[in-house]
């Protein structure tokens, strides 16, 4: 999929590099190609390049062309995903589009005039949730649970092995996965590319109200599984959640439990002890680095 | 023999305004068929927002054979469509200037829009059209014209050569 939208040249050179190695391609127009091969690297024309002078360069025209094919030849059929700057593919692959952002009656209308995009390729790391997991439930079910990590620390590839490991583990839990971006189950013509258990429904292209107010009305969830809170809206999604005693697992950016204080919207579910558990992850020793467990009195169930 | 060569010249006649008619009724239908994408585009974007290929391959057979093979062309080339417009635009002789760079400059730029855009663009080739039907249809008269014309000619040279 990442080799029908880039251009021949990045094909070319991509070739020679292991593409389960990497994770993360950011063009910017007329600035050196950066590569997350586990660790930063420059794309040269033969695979890595020692330094910036070898790197390649996106052309703005190939940088419109990446965005165009990646919209499957119809950006406004993505109209939705660009106002919110990014774009979806079918595979979970997801491409964060920067540019000059078009605003009309204080709303944003779209992007234009793109200047660089950052290109984030999915892994499935199994079992990676694994030293986590028991922590995250007992006898009585699955704990109201928030993953925190810093941007590309591995948060979605946690909570997608977390929801297949407790999917396949609680047979009679309803899990209901709302798929805002189509990064968790990279679901496609009804099919999830990515794994996400046996017994997981996935609500995918819906935000986070209206998947989890029509999947509790309509799939009788035990557990819901969101990605990345950010909005009121989501705060709000989420106390409605708890307030029908379904358990929620969620991620969020953000460094460690002090700078989540920090944030807006966290203050008060964490005064009203609405998280039950909180998972840390880090990049210190590369992505999804797990730091710690801790439960709603700060204690410190697991620590690395 | 005069009979041979007088029913070859009014076949020749015949065929001849035959074909000039038939040049401005592919022009016609070519325009029309054009129009009518652009309605099936805008009612898409506005409500279904199918992505191009869908709504291409499905509206495709609906058109004249001219504007069909136009569109197939264009959908085997989509990801690359300025290098087969580009030959289009230099081999056509079909549409005048005008027509064909309202259809280059439409073509070369779809899909690579916001939906807003997208129908701004739906909207000013429309207008262009419409302003331009009247000289297209009028053009059709002018074929029809040349088809009698034609089988009147070879009528006449029938009966000369006779």
């Amino acid at each position: 999929m990442l080799k029908n939208i880039l251009p021949m040249r990045f094909n070319r050179s991509l070739d020679f590099l292991k593409v389960d190695k990497l994770s993360e391609i950011r063009l910017r127009v007329g600035q050196p190609t950066v590569l997350n091969y586990g660790g930063r690297y420059y794309l040269g024309e033969n695979g890595l390049a020692d330094n910036e002078q070898n790197s390649l360069k996106v052309a703005s025209q190939e940088l419109n062309d990446i965005i165009f094919r990646a919209c499957e030849c119809s950006v406004y059929a993505h109209n939705e995903e660009l106002r919110q700057g990014y774009i979806t593919l079918n595979n979970g692959v997801r491409i964060g589009i920067c540019g000059e952002v078009v605003i009309e009656n204080n709303e944003v209308k779209t992007i234009k005039n793109f200047s660089s995009v950052n290109i984030r390729i999915p892994h499935e790391i199994k079992n990676c949730s694994l030293n986590a997991l028991p922590f995250l439930y007992d006898e009585s079910g699955v704990y109201n649970t928030l993953v925190i990590a810093p941007p590309g620390a591995g948060k979605t590839t946690f909570i997608r092995d977390l929801t297949a490991n407790l999917s396949d583990k609680f047979i009679a839990k309803n899990i209901l996965v709302v798929d805002e971006r189509n990064e968790l189950g990279a679901v496609l013509n009804g099919k999830a590319g990515l794994y996400l258990g046996k017994f997981a429904d996935v609500f995918s292209g819906a935000n986070k109200q209206f998947g989890i107010i029509n999947g509790i009305r309509t799939m009788t969830p035990e557990v819901i599984v969101l990605d990345e809170l950010i909005t009121a809206q989501d705060f709000e999604a989420i106390r409605y959640t708890m307030g029908c005693g379904v358990k929620v697992i969620a991620t969020t950016h953000s460094k460690d439990l002090f700078d989540l204080a920090h944030k807006p919207f966290f203050k008060d579910l964490l005064k009203e002890n609405a998280f039950e558990r909180f998972v840390v992850l880090s990049n210190r020793r590369g992505a999804g680095t797990l730091e710690g467990v801790w439960d709603k009195n700060n204690t410190c169930l697991y620590c690395s | 023999m005069n009979f041979l060569i007088g029913a070859i010249l009014l076949a020749i006649c015949v065929f001849v305004g035959f074909k000039v008619a038939s040049t401005y009724k592919k022009k016609l239908n070519f325009v029309t068929d054009f129009k009518s994408f652009l309605n099936i585009l805008e009612t898409n974007i506005m409500f279904t927002q199918d992505n191009l290929n869908k709504i291409l391959t499905e509206s495709k057979n609906t058109f004249h054979k001219e504007f069909s093979d136009f569109l197939t062309k264009y959908i085997s080339n989509q990801q690359n469509s300025i290098e087969m417009l580009n030959k289009w635009k230099s081999e056509q002789n079909l549409l005048d200037n005008d027509t064909a760079e309202v259809v280059y400059n439409f073509m070369s730029n779809l899909g690579r829009n916001d939906s807003n855009s997208q129908l701004q663009a739906i909207k000013q080739s429309n207008e262009f059209l419409n302003s331009h039907m009247d000289k297209v249809s009028k053009e059709q008269t002018k074929g029809s014209m040349s088809l009698k014309l034609g089988i009147m000619g070879g009528l006449a040279l029938f009966i000369i050569v006779l």
